[in-house]
Parts: structure tokens; C-alpha cells; sequence
């Protein structure tokens, strides 16, 4: 069953989001230190970088993180780091593909 | 190094930056550009990151040592001096720089440093030319005083470390000698520790007579001993001096100090000209210290108090008054520090004056004379 990739409002605040009620096999390690810094292990790649949330992109889906005042303290052998005060977090089967083309 | 990348694609910049192992790091989205930090290294790498990705890099801010040394690169004549230095530097510390001497209480050290001069331990000599064990043996040789003595050299600075034995009783074999009269007298008291009396209480002696001797003959055996005591006599000694009007004396009329600067064996006059005339010298030496260690630069004060002879002359009284006080002087240096003036003659001519002075006095005229034994 073809999950769609649905695009949360970011009024949605403060709470972690699944679009799909499946179980999601996410070949990743989220570590998640109060809402200030977010690790993910086994980011392939950075999808959507901009001023409202951060899109990174793992084996078989995303997961997007909203706050203010974000940014990505480091990226580098599959291992991000994004520190800033994080409001909620989505994750999403699918959308491997950014909005622009890839190389 | 900070960074602003803009335009294009930046996700894919950064993504292709971490599959090359770049390291961008704080990224921060601003104003539809992203501002992060990288090294200097990896800044090298990111043009090869951000091909096709349509993104403009620029630096901001340049941080690193290496940016504070690329722009002096150009400075030919600095960096030549640098290096310069430096060889010079490590060429001057192959040698000695300065000699310490440590631990003497009655052996002055400057008599040390002066033999270690002498045996080849001297400033500006090749360090690793010494050999410690030979030079701490030499120095024990040459004063017996001490007990121990090593040799060690630190970086270019040599230490002599040496240890002077306790003074303890030391019986020590004395020569044998007379007791002679010092003066001609009347013999008062005789108090003979050691050695035989020649005199008496009431015997009239003159300068040189033996009083008490060294020389025992016992059963047809002669044995040597050193005489000890006191012989108390009644003296009477004439002093006579004479000084004239016009006199040549030496006076001060300035002082100069002259400076040199040494570093090692060379010297450089920090004056001008020679000193011509009497001068009495005295040298003062200030070592630059650094570190608790004086190093191989000093300066040198020498310390002149320009003298000439001034020919001076004295009133009736002041001259009188000098010869008084020259035969008070003499009369000192001969031990005597009590006597009564039984006569003092002035003679006065146009030149000069002569004073004879006849003084009495209660002293002891034993001195001791060493007896010179012909060994056959």
C-alpha cells in the first residue's frame, strides 16, 4: 500500500507527527536531546534547508524538522546534528526526492 | 574560516560536501543563503563539491594561523632574517656560554673559574670538547681544600659543583724557631711557653739577640723545637723624619667611566678616545640574567679616577703636624700602642723640617724567627 507523502502544516507545534499509521522502517538512529538538538544517524541527504524547517532525507523516507532559529551543527558520514529550539518533528515514507533536481 | 554559500541548489552542495568527507559545520539559513564554518583544508576541497550546483561560496571571516602567515610570505628579508637567527642561535649554543661555580665557602670561586680558564673550560669553547670527569679531577688536584668535585653542563652552561671539608683541628708539624729581640730594651718579664730562655729579668738586650731558643741539647742529642712565648722589656726607639716644604702630591681631579660591551670573546668600546696620565682603575662587571642564568653578554665598567701631581705647599704648622702624625703611624706599625715621648727634637732649614722623637715604652720584643736546618 502506496503511502502519499503528506505535507504537515507547521502550526502543528510541539509534538513528534507520523503521516502513516505503518509501522515505518526507518534504517536510521534518532537521538533527540531536550527540544535543542536532534542527531540522526543514517541521514543520507539534505533535502530542504530554509528558515522554518530542516528536511533530511533517510532509507525509505524523511523526516522533517521544524522550529526557529535552526541549523545544522554538522553533516558528515551519514550523521546530522540540527540545534536550534525545535517545535515538532515529522516523519514521512517517502520524499526521498528534494524539490530540485538531484545530481 | 566562515562562509556564505548562495544560490543554486545548496542541499545538493551540502550533500555532495559530506560524500567527500567535507566538513561544513554551523550552518545557519539567513536570508536565502546559508552561512556555516569550515577549515581551511576543506575549503580547498568545496570547489569540487559545488560543481553543477550553480552556488556562489564566499568567505567572510578568515581565521587560522595560516592566514597570518601567507601574507608575510612575500617578506623575503624577514624570513631570511628569521632563519638567519636561527642558525645563529643554534651555532652559538654548541658552545659555552657561561661557567657557575658552586658550593665553595673559602675557596674563592673566581680562582676556580680562572684554572677552569687555564684547562681548556673557558666561555665561547666548544661544549662537547670538555670532558667533565678530567676537569672535575684537575680542579681537586689544584685545590686541595676541596673533598668533591663535578663537572655538568646544561644546554650551554657549565656548572662546577664542588664541597670543601669541615675545618677540624689539624695537627700540623711546625718549624722550629727562636724568639729574637724586636727592639733594643731592658728586660722586664719573660713568660716561655716552649723552648729554652736565654735571658734574664733585669738583662739589657739589643734588637736581634736570642731570647728564648729553639735548639735543645739533651744527653749529647740535638732536638729542634718551636719557641713560644712572651718577654716583656722597657724600650727606648728613635724615630727621626724629615719632610720638605714643596711636595709633590698626587691629586684626584675627575673620574670617567668607561663602558664595553661583550658578548662572548667580542668587545665593543661603547667610548671614545684613550686615557692619557695617572688613573687608578677599578672594573665592575654587569652580566645580563636571564632566567636566574647569566648569559654570554655583559658590560664591562671600568671606573677611572684621573690622578696628577700637584705641587703643594705647606705652612710651618701643616708639615709639622705631617711628620707627627707619620712617625704616630710607624710607631703603630711596630705593635706599640703605649709609650710616653721622652724627647723630640725640631730641626728646621729654609727646605725642610726633621723631627727626632725618642719614645719609652713597655712591650713585648719577642719575635719569632724560623731556624733554617741544613739537612746533610
Amino acid at each position: 500500500m502506496k503511502n502519499e507523502f503528506k505535507f504537515i502544516e507547521k502550526t502543528a507545534k510541539n509534538h513528534i507527527k507520523f503521516t502513516s499509521p505503518e509501522a515505518l522502517c526507518f534504517d536510521s538512529r534518532i537521538e533527540i536531546f531536550s527540544n535543542r538538538q536532534f542527531t540522526l544517524d543514517g541521514c543520507k541527504r539534505v533535502l530542504q534547508f530554509n528558515d522554518d524547517y530542516i528536511k533530511l532525507g533517510v532509507k525509505g523516507g524523511s523526516i522533517i524538522i521544524y522550529g526557529n532559529g535552526l541549523n545544522i551543527g554538522g553533516f558528515e558520514d551519514e550523521n546530522a546534528t540540527v540545534k536550534g529550539n525545535i517545535s515538532s518533528v515529522e516523519f514521512c515514507l517517502g520524499g526521498g526526492k528534494t524539490e530540485k533536481s538531484d545530481l | 574560516m566562515l562562509i556564505e554559500i548562495a544560490g543554486g541548489n545548496i542541499e545538493n552542495l551540502l550533500n555532495n560536501a559530506a560524500k567527500k568527507k567535507i566538513r561544513i559545520y554551523d550552518l545557519e539559513f539567513s536570508k536565502e543563503r546559508v552561512i556555516g564554518k569550515i577549515t581551511p583544508k576543506d575549503f580547498i576541497k568545496i570547489r569540487t563539491a559545488a560543481r553543477g550546483t550553480k552556488t556562489r561560496i564566499k568567505i567572510i571571516k578568515k581565521e587560522g594561523l595560516i592566514f597570518k602567515i601567507k601574507p608575510n610570505l612575500h617578506r623575503t628579508g624577514f624570513i631570511a632574517g628569521l632563519f638567519l637567527f636561527l642558525i645563529i642561535i643554534k651555532a652559538l649554543s654548541l658552545f659555552v656560554w657561561n661557567i657557575e661555580v658552586k658550593g665553595s665557602k673559602t675557596v674563592p670561586k673566581n680562582e676556580i673559574i680562572a684554572y677552569c680558564n687555564e684547562i681548556g673550560v673557558d666561555l665561547g669553547k666548544y661544549r662537547k670538547g670538555i670532558d667533565t670527569n678530567k676537569t672535575a679531577n684537575l680542579i681537586l688536584l689544584k685545590f686541595p681544600k676541596l673533598t668533591w668535585a663535578s663537572v655538568n653542563i646544561e644546554g650551554s652552561f657549565v656548572t662546577v659543583n664542588v664541597s670543601e671539608a669541615d675545618k677540624t683541628q689539624e695537627y700540623e708539624v711546625k718549624p722550629p724557631s727562636n724568639l729574637i729581640a724586636k727592639a733594643d730594651g731592658t728586660i722586664d718579664k719573660i713568660d716561655t711557653v716552649s723552648g729554652e730562655t736565654k735571658v734574664s729579668v733585669g738583662d739589657t738586650v739589643a734588637k736581634g739577640d736570642i731570647l728564648v731558643s729553639g735548639v735543645r741539647m739533651l744527653k749529647g742529642s740535638t732536638t729542634f723545637i718551636e719557641s713560644k712565648g712572651e718577654v716583656y722589656a722597657n724600650t727606648v726607639r728613635t724615630y727621626t723624619e724629615t719632610k720638605p716644604y714643596k711636595q709633590k702630591v698626587l691629586k684626584t681631579y675627575g673620574i670617567r667611566d668607561k663602558k664595553v660591551l661583550t658578548f662572548f670573546f667580542f668587545k665593543t668600546p661603547l667610548y671614545l678616545g684613550t686615557t692619557k696620565g695617572i688613573y687608578i682603575g677599578k672594573t665592575k662587571t654587569e652580566n645580563l640574567n636571564l632566567f636566574g642564568k647569566d648569559m654570554p653578554i655583559s658590560i664591562i665598567t671600568k671606573r677611572q679616577v684621573l690622578k696628577k701631581y700637584v705641587t703643594e705647599k705647606y705652612s710651618e704648622k701643616e708639615l709639622l703636624a705631617q711628620i707627627d702624625k707619620s712617625i704616630e703611624n710607624r710607631i703603630k706599625s711596630d705593635g706599640i700602642n703605649k709609650y710616653t715621648e721622652t724627647k723630640r727634637e725640631v730641626i728646621k732649614s729654609e727646605k725642610d723640617i726633621k723631627i727626632i722623637k725618642e719614645i719609652t715604652a713597655y712591650e713585648n720584643i719577642a719575635r719569632e724567627q724560623k731556624i733554617n736546618i741544613d739537612k746533610k
